[in-house]
């Protein structure tokens, strides 16, 4: 289903700067700059992921604080496409699609920490590594709330992107 | 009287205690007909007594046609025992009443069966006001009454007579045959006539059809007097005393009884006929004690009772029909009377209340009408009409409601719901078979419970589509689920305002509750059990245990397990509470056991690690605490430790550092009464609680298997023929290898059979105490393996405390390691590897390999302090310091420490230098073997003879630059030898020379040899201090002489084991060749190798360096020596190759001898170059000159001439060589010497020559010669020189003079 | 006035347990231990009590949670007042509403004390135990203890050092606990 788009989702007030800068800066010089193999880089990657996780997993802790309990899974992808998304990116996902079982797609068309970069294919290729802080992000939030998912995000064309969430049923 | 002491007699009646709460009750038992079932007399033993209860109680519905015909459905409820103040609340609710009586006995005897029957009237006595009918069981008689004996039982067990087998039929066959229902309303002419009058019936009318009864009843006597010797007089009597006894009894129920068996008789009758007959032919039939008025069954065995269902269903028929007409009676009441009613119409503790009552009130009469419906409703609600109760409890709710009676108010709802339960949830009904057990219980409940949760978005509680498509068609104004809820909300809320009432609000909260969770409303039913403990009630300390033990049973079938297990573990504290007279500890431990599973806890050790959590550790403890506490009180000691032992075991994570201290010691403790063992335990109950192990005290954090040390390493002969056969054939060894690559468990090295093997490991102790563990082994399987165990003691909470656990394999073969085992804190455990935490494989494997012997090596020298060790089996080293050229001895003796004798020794020498190690040790092969084989303890010794290689020809240091850097790569004996640079011309060398200094602190190999180059040239000379030099000159070889030996059956099998000495050679410097050049010797044949000799240790030094020639040189000195030696014959030496031959000449001829004051050596020539001009004074000239002047041959000194005088001169050549010697030109030169240098050879005018100065010979044959002539005159005196010389025109390198040049004198 | 907090993890296990009585110390021996816990009755007023007491009203948790979840029927109100009775049936659907909420109410009534449970999103539970006194607490004061628990809790989280799930030692947290319990 479509959500309402955010007016403020373009420009970007001063404030939500440091954490674009911050990730990127991560990225590109904790994980771009170390100039090692493939292999080394995917380790990388897989660890900022997991900071994402911890970071998602205690921050909808706090976010949840004053909200009541949801009543099933799609509410709770719900508020992470809109107030968690906002409260970490000030804009709501633009688009969200699922299949009723268990799998959801997340659109948000100027991805912040993608959007400062290119407009272009010009780092087409290095955006992927801009996704997988967020996607441990809302990896921790779901696990907190005792969704255990896989996320995995996909970008067509700059600055915009998608996150794959699929919920892992226990079996 | 006598009956009622025999009841207290007779023990087991409960009725002498006080009522407590029948937490078993259903709200469905409001429908149902209450029967006690007895045991009496001793002869039948519980476990028949038993079996007959549960045929009886198996009759639990009974489908009987009403006069209208219509199917009636009865339930009947069996218990036991009953107490009578339950008994008296009949009244309130007449599902309490007692209506039947079953006794159950046996006899053998007259008496017994007088005595049985005393039993049964008391007991009757005890229900007098209730009693419907009763029977009275008796097993061991016939039919007829006559005693039964075993051996007939073969014709009684097939005998059923008709009448009996009639009424099977109809009971069993109830499904409604229009035939049986005609048979059943025929059966009971009068109460039909008393039921078609119905509600608005007259007195007369329903008196008259109680009227004509006594007529009946004669019939009945008649039948009794069958049974018993007909007496009317004491028949009438008894029944009137019996009236008299019940005084507040309504009448009715004396007819009733009556009317009941006349009821009966139409059934019986015959029955009892053919026992007549029976009893007439058979003269020992027993006789009833005359007083005895109750019909008696009689069976010969449990067995032969086919009958037994029947006679029961028969009795609850007669049950049911004196229910019916009492219900009758009550709905045919004439409003007017009813208020005299309301005397019997009230609960036990109203009695009092009512004395003198005003009971013409209206709202006495209203009170009464009210309750009166409400009993109607009970009634008819046993009597399985189920609209009509409802009907009337509603009806009944008005009225009392607006009299506010509130505890019959609560009844009526109560009621209600009841009947509206019947409707809604009939399988709330338990099943007679299905024994109360609570686990049981639990378990399927909490089965229930989950699919509950299941079913997330289903539809309310209560309203599952079944129920609501069951209850809809059924009865009009029937609750629905929510209204059931209420009403007992309200019903309890009304018991509540009576304290008497306490027993009736408890179980309506339990019935509730069982609703409730019925229909999943798990929140309200714990509420009504929340509510139900509340409830104060005087009860015993063990009653108290029943109670809250039956509300943890409810608990569970809520789904609370945690509740339930809390009241489980009051429940226990009960059993044991101080206030408790006789403690039960035995039930306290049992029901304990039970909460464990509601605190996530398992006996089971391996289970409480597979817990996803691990519940509520406190609370654990504090269990696992009591269940020790109450297994020692018990009596129970194993028991108890092994409790302990489990806390230990699975609470230590979650203990404090005083609990872990705390509960250390009480296990120590309890442990001195008995030591826990690892074994299962059987408790009483039949529970089995599995062995603890104390894994974690001591943990083991690395358990690590020690290899064999490198010298004592076995291996295995590998055999190279067969792998490089084909990598597909199988040999032991590469397969081995491979398994070790794939899996784990199998260790990458062997031990030895019968030598002492070793496990390290590295314990933890997480006790703040001192742990002593008094025995720690290892647990193996495969070969037989001795296993040493060892005491250890670690100190409080030290994490790294290394340990060694030792064993000795007996066999050889494959040793399985498994784990090992404790003894600690007076707990035995065996901890196997799979279940350790940190361990990534099951069991370890090693290979035992046979015995092998082992050796211990020592050498006559010195241990060297260091040797690079390359070869890890080095056992020992010997460090050996000699002269260069010098030559020591080295003795080594072998040892065998091991038990099998060495019968295979191989030895080798390795060394990282290259073959010039093979010039140092030299040792004699033979000599050991023929000592082998070496018996154990035995030694054998063999020796090495060293000789110290050295240089002599060259620079030392440049020699010791070499040596530092043949430690790291380049072998020493490379650097003089080396390539070109030796042939440089002199003065590059030289320069090299000079430059040396700078140039050593970069001592890079090439260099070096560069240098050495320099070193061996001709003109160099030195320019360093002999001191500095000394030191750095000593050059270090390592060598290790390696073992490989084997012996006794690891041999066979290929085995063997190696070590190795390590030699550590030094050699010192003795003299250097610094220089060298070639001299012509006296004779042709001979030339002078002249040496300049530098003796660089710090003695002085002889040298020999020809038969009898010696010389002395000081200490860093050097001096010339000129050596005579035999020129070199050029012979077979093909071209280019001459200085090499002339090398290896000098090499072998020449020989010096240096001796020093303790000892004395050789130095060689080795190494040494040679320039062209060199070569050519060493090799003999391939020309052989003869020249005669004046006919006479030369000789060395001058030969004097007269000024003017001819001098006439023959030369002659010689080819000494193989080939032809071809182009030649020979040629004279006559000079003056100035003996300044300078030559003249402008002689022109001094002399002249006859013939050619010069000539070209065009090619001399080999052997041959070639002779010119020619003549010379001297105009001036003075001393003139003449050289010949003869070269090949194609090269003018090589030029052969005649020397020494002629020297002419002329006057 | 509060006489017990407890804090319990996803898994149902306690992470954190405060209560006003003094800890009760290890029972010496056995035979003395056992006579304190025969002692023990329903009413004993330890530590341990708390511990039982707060443990099995995880049962009315995890069965309200579940209700909540599955949004049915019941969240009522313990007491069987007929009149609140009457309204626990009349306003069922009121009560669904309640159960949004992470406040549970009152989870079990006794003459002396009363239990409160409160479950987060992310099914950490609190329980606080109320003594009963003469100044019956407002339901709002109970609310307003939890939302100080919940946010102490969050800045809790929000620790790095705190690792989810284990269980709390933050004198951070003590703090407010104890705040709460000596009642402002």
């Amino acid at each position: 289903m479509a959500l309402p788009p955010q007016s403020t989702s373009t420009t970007a007030p001063p404030d939500e700067l440091p954490l674009e800068l911050l990730h990127g800066e991560l990225i590109f010089s904790g994980i771009l700059l170390s100039k090692d193999k493939e292999g080394d880089i995917n380790e990388l990657l897989s660890k900022l992921e997991f900071i994402g996780f911890s970071t998602g997993y205690r921050l909808i802790e706090r976010l949840l604080k004053d909200s009541t309990r949801f009543k099933d899974e799609l509410d709770t992808i719900k508020f992470i496409c809109k107030d968690f998304w906002v409260a970490i990116y000030k804009k709501q996902i633009d688009n969200l699609r699922t299949n009723h079982q268990g799998t959801y797609v997340l659109q948000d068309n100027c991805f912040k920490l993608l959007s400062k970069i290119s407009a272009t294919k010009q780092y087409l290729e290095h955006g992927p590594k801009f996704l997988a802080f967020t996607c441990g992000i809302i990896r921790g939030a779901l696990s907190n709330l005792g969704i255990s998912s896989v996320v995995v995000a996909e970008i067509s064309t700059m600055p915009t992107c998608r996150f794959h969430i699929t919920i892992q049923r226990a079996t | 009287m006598r009956s009622a002491v025999s009841v207290i007699l007779s023990g087991t009646a409960p009725e002498q205690n006080m009522s407590y709460p029948d937490y078993s009750q259903t709200p469905l038992d409001h429908q149902s007909l209450l029967v006690v079932v007895r045991h009496i007399g001793r002869q039948l033993r519980t476990k028949q007594f038993n079996r007959a209860f549960e045929r009886i109680s198996r009759i639990n519905q009974l489908k009987v046609f009403d006069s209208q015909n219509q199917a009636r459905h009865i339930w009947i409820r069996y218990l036991r025992g009953y107490p009578q103040e339950n008994n008296d609340w009949g009244d309130f609710q007449t599902h309490r009443k007692a209506l039947g009586l079953i006794t159950v006995g046996q006899c053998n005897s007259q008496d017994e069966f007088n005595e049985l029957c005393r039993i049964h009237e008391s007991l009757k006595v005890g229900y007098a006001f209730t009693l419907y009918d009763s029977r009275c069981i008796l097993f061991g008689l016939n039919q007829d009454g006559t005693l039964y004996e075993e051996s007939h039982s073969s014709d009684i067990s097939p005998c059923v007579d008709p009448a009996d087998d009639g009424f099977h039929k109809k009971n069993e066959s109830n499904s409604g045959s229009p035939r049986d229902s005609a048979v059943s309303s025929t059966a009971m002419p009068d109460s039909l006539q008393s039921c078609s009058n119905s509600g608005g019936s007259s007195a007369p009318s329903s008196i008259g059809g109680i009227i004509n009864i006594p007529k009946k009843s004669t019939s009945s006597d008649s039948l009794q007097n069958y049974l018993e010797t007909p007496n009317e007089d004491t028949f009438d009597s008894v029944s009137e005393d019996s009236s008299s006894r019940s005084e507040s009894v309504s009448a009715t129920i004396q007819y009733a009884r009556m009317e009941q068996e006349a009821g009966l008789a139409g059934g019986q009758v015959n029955a009892d006929r053919q026992s007549v007959d029976k009893q007439s032919t058979e003269p020992k039939s027993l006789v009833a004690p005359t007083n005895f008025k109750a019909r008696t069954l009689f069976y010969p065995t449990m067995e032969h009772s086919q009958t037994l269902e029947t006679d029961i269903e028969e009795f609850i028929a007669s049950l049911f029909w004196i229910l019916e007409s009492k219900r009758m009676d009550k709905l045919g009441l004439r409003k007017a009377d009813r208020h005299l009613l309301l005397n019997s119409l009230c609960a036990p503790f109203e009695k009092k209340d009512f004395v003198g009552l005003d009971l013409e009130s209206k709202n006495n009469k209203r009170r009464a009408d009210g309750r009166l419906k409400k009993q109607l409703g009970d009634l008819s609600l046993q009597a399985g009409l189920l609209s009509e109760a409802i009907s009337h409890y509603h009806s009944a709710a008005d009225i009392l409601k607006s009299v506010n009676d509130w505890l019959w108010l609560a009844g009526a709802l109560e009621g209600m719901c009841s009947a509206s339960v019947a409707c809604l949830y009939p399988q709330l009904r338990r099943s007679p078979t299905l024994q109360r057990n609570s686990s049981l219980q639990g378990s399927e409940l909490t089965k229930y419970k989950v699919a509950a949760i299941g079913t997330t978005n289903s539809l309310p509680p209560g309203l599952d589509p079944e129920q609501i498509g069951g209850y809809k068609p059924m009865i009009k104004n029937c609750l629905t689920p929510a209204e059931i809820l209420e009403k007992y909300r309200e019903a309890v809320t009304h018991y509540g305002k009576y304290r008497q009432a306490g027993i009736i609000e408890t179980e309506a909260s339990i019935k509730a509750a069982l609703v409730l969770i019925e229909q999943r409303q798990t929140l309200h039913a714990a509420d009504f059990l929340q509510n139900a403990v509340f409830i104060s009630l005087q009860l015993t300390e063990d009653e108290k245990m029943q109670r809250f033990n039956a509300l943890s049973e409810l608990y569970t079938k809520v789904g609370f397990h945690r509740k339930a297990a809390f009241f489980k573990r009051v429940a226990a504290m009960r059993c044991v509470s101080p206030h408790n007279p006789h403690p039960n500890w035995a039930l306290c431990h049992s029901l304990l056991l039970q909460l464990l599973e509601g605190y996530k806890l398992s006996l089971n050790p391996n289970e409480i690690s597979t817990y996803n959590f691990y519940g509520w550790p406190r609370l654990q403890m504090q269990v696992m605490q009591e269940l020790v506490g109450t297994a020692k009180r018990k009596g129970n000691n194993a028991l108890a430790t092994r409790h302990m032992t489990f806390l230990v075991h699975a609470m230590l994570p979650h203990m404090s550092r005083d609990e872990r201290r705390e509960f250390a010691q009480q296990l120590e403790a309890l442990s001195k009464d008995a030591e826990g063992l690892p074994v299962p335990l059987a408790i009483d109950n039949g529970l089995i609680v599995p062995p603890v192990h104390l894994q974690h005290t001591p943990s083991v954090k690395v358990f690590k298997l020690v290899p064999p040390t490198p010298h004592l390493k076995p291996e295995k002969v590998e055999d190279k023929k067969l792998e490089e056969a084909s990598p597909f054939v199988y040999t032991p060894f590469s397969a081995h290898r491979d398994r070790g690559a794939k899996d784990v468990t199998k260790a990458e090295f062997s031990w030895v059979e019968g030598e002492l093997c070793e496990v390290n490991v590295i314990l933890e102790n997480p006790l703040p105490i001192e742990l002593k563990v008094s025995s720690m082994c290892l647990i193996t399987e495969g070969v037989k393996f001795h296993v040493n165990s060892n005491v250890i003691s670690i100190p409080a909470e030290s994490n790294m405390f290394p340990a060694t656990l030792t064993g000795k394999p007996l066999e050889p073969g494959t040793l399985r390691i498994l784990g090992y085992s404790t003894y600690t804190l007076g707990v035995k455990s065996n901890i196997r590897l799979k279940n350790m935490k940190n361990m990534l494989f099951p069991h370890i494997d090693v290979e035992i390999v046979p015995a092998l012997p082992s050796l211990d090596v020592s050498t006559s020298k010195p241990k060297s302090e260091f040797f690079s060790s390359f070869s890890d089996s080095v056992v020992t080293s010997a460090s050996i310091s000699l002269l260069m050229g010098e030559t020591q001895e080295c003795t080594v003796t072998l040892t065998n420490t091991g038990k099998v004798p060495i019968e295979h020794l191989e030895m080798k020498m390795d060394s990282r230098l290259d073959k010039q190690i093979l010039d140092i040790f030299k040792w004699s092969e033979d000599n050991i073997m023929s000592q082998l084989p070496i018996q154990p303890g035995a030694s054998a010794s063999f020796t090495v003879y060293i000789y110290g290689v050295g240089d002599f020809i060259g620079q030392p240091d440049n020699s010791n630059t070499v040596d530092n850097s043949s430690v790291s790569s380049l072998p020493v004996s490379n650097a003089p030898s080396v390539d070109g640079p030796s042939s440089l011309p002199s003065r590059l060398g030289a320069i090299s020379d000079r430059l040396r200094p700078k140039r050593t602190e970069s001592s890079a190999s090439n260099r070096s040899s560069v240098k050495s180059g320099g070193g061996s040239s001709v003109l160099s000379f030195p320019v360093r201090s002999p001191k500095v030099s000394m030191a750095s000159n000593v050059k270090n070889y390592e060598a290790v002489l390696n073992l490989k030996y084997s012996g006794g059956p690891g041999f066979k099998t290929g085995h063997f084991r190696r070590c190795g000495v390590a030699f550590n050679v030094e050699v010192s410097p003795t003299l250097y060749i610094t220089k060298w050049d070639t001299l012509p010797g006296e004779s042709p044949a001979q030339f002078y190798l002249v040496l300049d000799l530098w003796n660089a240790t710090d003695h002085e030094m002889e040298v020999q360096y020809a038969k009898n020639k010696q010389i002395l040189v000081e200490k860093a000195e050097s001096c010339r020596i000129p050596v005579p030696v035999d020129r070199c014959p050029m012979t077979n030496v093909e071209k280019g190759k001459e200085e090499q031959a002339c090398c290896e000449h000098i090499v072998t001829n020449v020989d010096l001898k240096w001796v020093l004051p303790e000892c004395s050596g050789k130095a060689t020539m080795q190494g040494i170059r040679l320039t062209p001009p060199m070569v050519q004074l060493v090799t003999v000239s391939p020309i052989h000159w003869e020249i005669t002047i004046n006919g006479e041959s030369v000789k060395p000194e001058e030969i004097r001439f007269d000024a003017g005088e001819m001098i006439s001169v023959n030369v002659w050549l010689r080819n000494h060589l193989k080939e032809a010697l071809e182009d030649l030109s020979l040629s004279l030169d006559c000079f003056q010497d100035y003996q300044n240098g300078r030559c003249n050879y402008k002689l022109d005018s001094r002399f002249a020559v006859i013939g050619n100065d010069s000539v070209l010979i065009p090619e001399i044959c080999p052997g041959s010669s070639f002779q010119h002539a020619l003549s010379m005159i001297f105009f001036v005196p003075g001393l003139y020189k003449v050289d010949f010389k003869c070269n090949r025109k194609s090269s003018e390198d090589c030029v052969w003079k005649f020397n020494p040049p002629l020297d002419i004198q002329i006057n | 006035m509060a006489v017990c907090v407890c804090v319990i993890g996803k898994d149902n296990g306690p992470i954190y347990m405060r209560s006003r009585s003094r800890a009760d110390e290890l029972s010496q021996t056995v035979e003395h231990n056992l006579s304190q816990m025969a002692f023990r009755g329903v009413t004993a007023n330890t530590e341990l009590q708390y511990n039982f007491i707060v443990s099995s009203a995880l049962d009315i948790i995890e069965e309200r949670a579940l209700v909540g979840s599955s949004a049915s029927g019941y969240k009522g109100n313990p007491s069987l007042h007929p009149s609140a009775s009457g309204g626990a049936v009349g306003s069922i659907d009121g009560q669904q509403l309640a159960t949004r909420e992470l406040y549970l109410g009152a989870l079990t009534a006794r003459e002396e004390y009363k239990v409160y449970g409160y479950m987060t999103n992310t099914k950490i539970k609190f329980v606080i135990v109320i003594e009963e006194t003469s100044i019956p607490l407002r339901e709002n004061d109970i609310r307003t203890m939890f939302r100080k628990l919940h946010s102490a809790f969050c800045d809790l989280m929000s620790n790095p050092f705190y690792l989810p799930g284990s269980s709390i030692n933050s004198k951070r947290f003590d703090a407010v606990v104890t705040s709460i319990m000596s009642g402002q």
